[in-house]
C-alpha cells in the first residue's frame, strides 16, 4: 500500500451531483441508481468504491467510461468528458464479468485489443507475451478463451485492461472468482501499479481485498454516498489505544493489565494478535510447495513498471 | 500525441483498428461455423440445381439453368445471409455485452461499423468468387460435352447491345398530344396530365405491325465499330396470331445506312419460338458504327400479322471482352448490392437489438423487392383516379415511389439477366451500381450508425451494483 501520509492532488476523476435513472420504455422512471454522487479520484491513489448490492457501484463506473450517460450532473475523466476517444486510450478497465469473445484465444483476445489501441505488430507481439507471462496464461494462450474456468478468464481480462498500459485502471471485482493465491498476486499488482505513478479505481465486494490496497474508500447505499476518507482514517477507533509488544512472557502482560484496568477502571482484553487467513493461507501453500512464497509465478509484465523509473525522475526534477 | 507521427504513421495508426474489427468478423463467422454452413448450401445449389431443373436440352437452356437459376439462388442466400449476419455484427454484440470492452478503447463507432462492413465484404467476395467461379467450370464442362458441331465458344459470349434509334417516348408522347389538343380531340373522360402519361406508356409499348409482304427498317448506332470478323448477333422477339410458327417467315437485311445493295440477307424460318437470335459474320461492315436492319415479312398472305415492339424487342450484338469476364462484372454487381445489404443491417443492429433488428431488415427488404419497379404502375392508378384519388392511393403512389428512387440504381440493372443473354454488364452501370452500392448508401448508413451508437448507452441497465 502507499504511503498513508502520502498526499495527492490532481483530480483524474472528478463527478459533480451525478445522478442516473433508469426509465422503462414509456420514460418513467423506473429506478434511481445514482442520485447527488461527488466524487474526486486523484491521480496516483488507489480508490476503492464499495456497497452493497444495488448501490450504484458497476452504474456509477460505467458513467465514468461512456457506457451509460448521466441523468443528471457532471463528469470528468483525466480532464475530458467520458465520451471523449482520445482519453479512452489512457484507460483500461475490468469488468465485474470480462464477456470476452469465445472463439479467440488469449492471444488473439491481447493482439486484438492491442490494434484497437493503434499499436503496431511488434509492440501487440510484444504486450501481448509479456502480460500471457505475467497472467500465468502462457501454456493456455492458443486454446479459446470459451473453454476457460472463470478464474482464467478474469486473468485475460485484467490482461486486457493492462495491454495499453494505462494512466488509470478501473477494476470491477478484480479478484472475483480468483483462489486465493491469485488474488494476493492481483493485490500485489494493483499496489505495484499504483506505486508506478497509475491511478486504480476499484470495486469489490471483498472488503478485506479492497481494505488491504485502498488509499482512500467510497461507500454507497442507494446511489448516495455514505462515508469516504482515507481508510486508516475511516477505520481508526480514536476511543481505543493498541499496544504490541513482542516477547513478553504471561506474567508481565498480566501485570500490566492488571495497571491498565486500575488506572481505567475498565475491564482491559489482552490477547495474541492474529495475521489475516489470507497470509496464513498463503504461508501453509508455500511450505507445502517448498517455496518462499505462494505466489512464485507472479511477474509483473515491463512495460507496466518502466513508468515507475519515469515518475521517480520526473520527482526529482521537479525539486 | 498521435499529432506529432508522421502522416503515413497515422494513417496507419487509424487503419489498424478497422483491421483488427474486420478480423475479429471474419474469425467469428468462421469458427461459428456460419462459413461452413454457408459453404455447404451454396455447394448444394450449384452442384444440385443443374441436376434438378433441367432445359430442354439445347446448349442455351444449359447456360440458363446455371445462370438464371443458380446464381440467382446463390446471391439470393447470401444476400440474406448478409443480411442476418450484418445485424447480428452489433446486435448481437451489444445484447451479450462483448461491445463493452470494445467501447472503452479509443474507437470511433465509425470504425467499428467500417471494420465489420469491410469484414462482411471480403467474405461474400470470397463466396461469391466460388459461386461464380463453380458456376463457370460447371458450364465449360457440360458445354464440352456438346456434340462436335457446336462450338461452347459460341455460346460462352459477352456482348455489347444497341437498341434501334427512335425517338424519345416523351417526345412522342408530347407531338400526339400537341396533335389531339390542336384538333380538339383530347378524350374528356381523363385528366390532361393522366392522358399524357398515358401516351408516354403506349409510347415505350408500341408495336410495329407487319402484314405479309411488309417490311420495316431500323437505324441502329452501335456502342462500338463492328470488328474485323464482321461478327454481328440479330436478336428479335416478336408476337403473332398465326397458327403455327412454322408459318412465319421472313430476311433479316443488313447494310451501312443509304447503301444501295445488302451487306447480308439472313433468312428467317423453321421457328419453334417467338425469339430469334441469328449469329451473321459480315466482314464488309468491319468498322462500321451504324447499321440499318430491315425486316421483311414474306409469309403466306393470309397469315396472321407480325407485332414487333421495337424499343424492347429489337437489338443488334457485337462481342466485347469475354464471357468469363462478364462474369467478373456479374459478380462485382451483385457485390454491389451485398454491400449495401451489409451496410443496411449493420446499421439497423446498431439502432436495435438483434431481433427486432433482423425482423425489420428482412421486412423492409421484402417491401422493397415488392414496390421497387411498380412506381409507373401506381402513378398510373393515381392519375387514372382524375383529380380525387384517394388518400390511400397518394400515400401508396408517395412510398412506392420514394422506395423506388431510393433503390433503382441497385434494382434497376438486371446483371443477372443480361450476363444470361450474353449481354455485357455496361461499364456506365456497373459503376453506378458500386458507386450507390458500395460508397453512397454505405456512407449514408454509417453517419447513422455512428450517431445512433454515440447516442446510445451500451451497457445493459441495472446489471450490476
Amino acid at each position: 500500500m502507499n504511503d498513508p501520509h502520502q498526499t495527492f492532488n490532481e483530480p483524474i476523476i472528478e463527478t459533480r451531483g451525478l445522478c442516473k435513472t433508469f426509465r422503462d420504455f414509456w420514460r418513467r422512471p423506473k429506478v434511481e441508481a445514482v442520485c447527488d454522487l461527488n466524487l474526486q479520484v486523484c491521480r496516483g491513489e488507489v480508490f476503492g468504491l464499495l456497497g452493497p448490492n444495488g448501490s450504484g457501484k458497476s452504474t456509477t463506473i460505467k458513467m465514468l467510461l461512456g457506457l451509460l450517460h448521466p441523468s443528471a450532473g457532471t463528469i470528468s475523466v483525466l480532464g475530458r468528458p467520458p465520451a471523449d476517444v482520445a482519453v479512452k486510450a489512457r484507460i483500461g478497465y475490468l469488468p465485474e464479468v470480462s464477456h470476452l469473445h469465445a472463439f479467440l484465444t488469449p492471444r488473439e483476445t491481447l493482439h486484438y485489443y492491442g490494434r484497437l489501441f493503434g499499436f503496431n505488430t511488434a509492440t501487440c507481439h510484444h504486450r501481448t507475451e509479456a502480460l500471457l507471462d505475467m497472467v500465468d496464461l502462457r501454456s493456455a494462450a492458443d486454446r479459446p478463451v470459451g473453454e476457460f474456468s472463470k478464474g482464467m478468464a478474469r486473468r485475460v481480462g485484467l490482461a486486457q485492461a493492462l495491454v495499453n498500459n494505462p494512466d488509470l485502471l478501473i477494476l470491477d471485482e478484480p479478484t472475483s472468482g480468483l483462489d486465493p493465491i491469485a488474488c494476493r498476486e492481483v493485490k500485489d499488482l494493483v499496489r505495484l501499479l499504483a506505486q508506478s505513478g497509475k491511478t486504480i479505481l476499484m470495486t469489490s465486494h471483498l472488503l478485506a481485498d479492497v481494505e488491504d490496497v485502498s488509499d482512500r474508500v467510497a461507500i454507497l447505499h442507494a446511489g448516495r454516498m455514505q462515508a469516504e476518507g482515507r481508510v486508516a482514517d475511516l477505520l481508526r477507533r480514536a476511543d481505543a489505544v493498541r499496544f504490541l509488544v513482542e516477547g513478553l512472557d504471561a506474567d508481565a502482560a498480566d501485570t500490566i493489565r492488571r495497571e491498565l484496568e486500575q488506572r481505567t477502571n475498565r475491564v482491559v482484553a489482552l490477547d495474541h494478535p492474529a495475521m489475516d487467513l489470507e497470509t496464513y493461507f498463503l504461508q501453509v501453500v508455500a511450505r507445502a510447495a517448498n517455496r518462499d512464497t505462494a505466489t512464485l509465478h507472479f511477474r509483473p509484465a515491463e512495460f507496466l513498471v518502466k513508468e515507475k523509473e519515469k515518475s521517480e525522475v520526473r520527482s526529482r526534477k521537479s525539486e | 500525441m498521435s499529432n506529432l507521427l508522421p502522416q503515413n504513421s497515422r494513417l496507419l495508426h487509424a487503419l489498424r483498428p478497422i483491421a483488427a474489427v474486420s478480423l475479429l468478423f471474419f474469425r467469428a463467422a468462421v469458427r461459428s461455423r456460419v462459413v461452413a454452413v454457408l459453404l455447404v448450401v451454396l455447394a448444394a445449389g450449384v452442384i444440385g440445381i443443374p441436376q434438378l431443373v433441367t432445359g430442354d436440352g439445347t446448349p442455351g437452356s444449359e447456360m440458363q439453368v446455371r445462370l438464371r437459376y443458380t446464381l440467382a439462388f446463390g446471391v439470393g442466400i447470401l444476400g440474406l445471409a448478409t443480411l442476418w449476419t450484418s445485424c447480428a455484427a452489433f446486435g448481437a454484440e451489444i445484447d451479450s455485452r462483448r461491445m463493452e470492452l470494445t467501447v472503452v478503447k479509443p474507437v470511433h463507432p465509425l470504425t467499428l461499423w467500417l471494420g465489420r462492413w469491410l469484414g462482411i465484404l471480403l467474405l461474400d467476395a470470397l463466396l461469391l468468387l466460388g459461386v461464380v467461379a463453380g458456376i463457370r467450370m460447371q458450364l465449360g464442362l457440360s458445354l464440352a460435352k456438346l456434340p462436335g458441331s457446336i462450338n461452347p465458344a459460341s455460346l460462352l459470349v459477352s456482348r455489347v447491345i444497341a437498341r434501334p434509334l427512335l425517338p424519345a417516348p416523351e417526345d412522342e408522347a408530347r407531338r400526339r398530344f400537341d396533335e389531339l389538343q390542336r384538333a380538339n380531340r383530347l378524350p374528356q373522360d381523363i385528366s390532361p396530365a393522366a392522358f399524357f402519361h398515358q401516351l408516354i406508356h403506349e409510347s415505350r409499348n408500341r408495336y410495329t405491325v407487319l402484314h405479309p409482304g411488309e417490311h420495316a427498317s431500323w437505324r441502329f448506332l452501335l456502342p462500338q465499330p463492328v470488328g474485323a470478323d464482321g461478327k454481328i448477333w440479330i436478336r428479335m422477339r416478336f408476337d403473332t396470331e398465326a397458327e403455327s410458327l412454322a408459318d412465319v417467315r421472313g430476311v433479316c437485311n443488313l447494310r451501312r445506312p443509304g447503301e444501295a445493295t445488302w451487306a447480308a440477307e439472313v433468312p428467317v424460318n423453321d421457328l419453334v419460338r417467338n425469339e430469334i437470335e441469328l449469329a451473321v459474320s459480315v466482314p464488309q461492315l468491319a468498322g462500321v458504327e451504324e447499321l440499318e436492319l430491315e425486316f421483311v415479312y414474306q409469309a403466306a398472305p393470309k397469315t396472321a400479322a407480325l407485332l414487333i415492339q421495337p424499343r424492347r424487342a429489337l437489338a443488334l450484338l457485337t462481342p466485347q471482352g469475354t464471357f468469363t469476364g462478364n462474369l467478373v462484372r456479374v459478380m462485382l454487381a451483385q457485390l454491389s448490392i451485398l454491400a449495401a445489404l451489409a451496410a443496411f443491417g449493420l446499421t439497423l443492429g446498431a439502432c436495435f437489438s438483434f431481433p427486432v433488428a433482423a425482423f425489420a431488415a428482412t421486412a423492409l427488404l421484402l417491401v422493397v423487392l415488392v414496390t421497387a419497379g411498380n412506381a409507373q404502375d401506381k402513378l398510373q392508378d393515381v392519375l387514372a383516379a382524375d383529380g380525387s384519388p384517394s388518400l390511400m392511393s397518394r400515400v401508396s403512389f408517395a412510398v412506392t415511389r420514394g422506395v423506388t428512387t431510393m433503390t433503382y440504381p441497385l434494382l434497376l440493372p438486371e446483371p443477372l439477366s443480361q450476363a444470361m443473354a450474353g449481354e455485357r454488364v455496361p461499364g456506365s452501370e456497373l459503376w453506378r451500381m458500386l458507386l450507390w452500392g458500395g460508397l453512397v448508401y454505405p456512407l449514408a448508413l454509417a453517419l447513422i450508425a455512428d450517431r445512433v451508437l454515440r447516442k446510445r448507452e451500451l451497457a445493459r441497465q441495472g446489471a450490476g451494483g
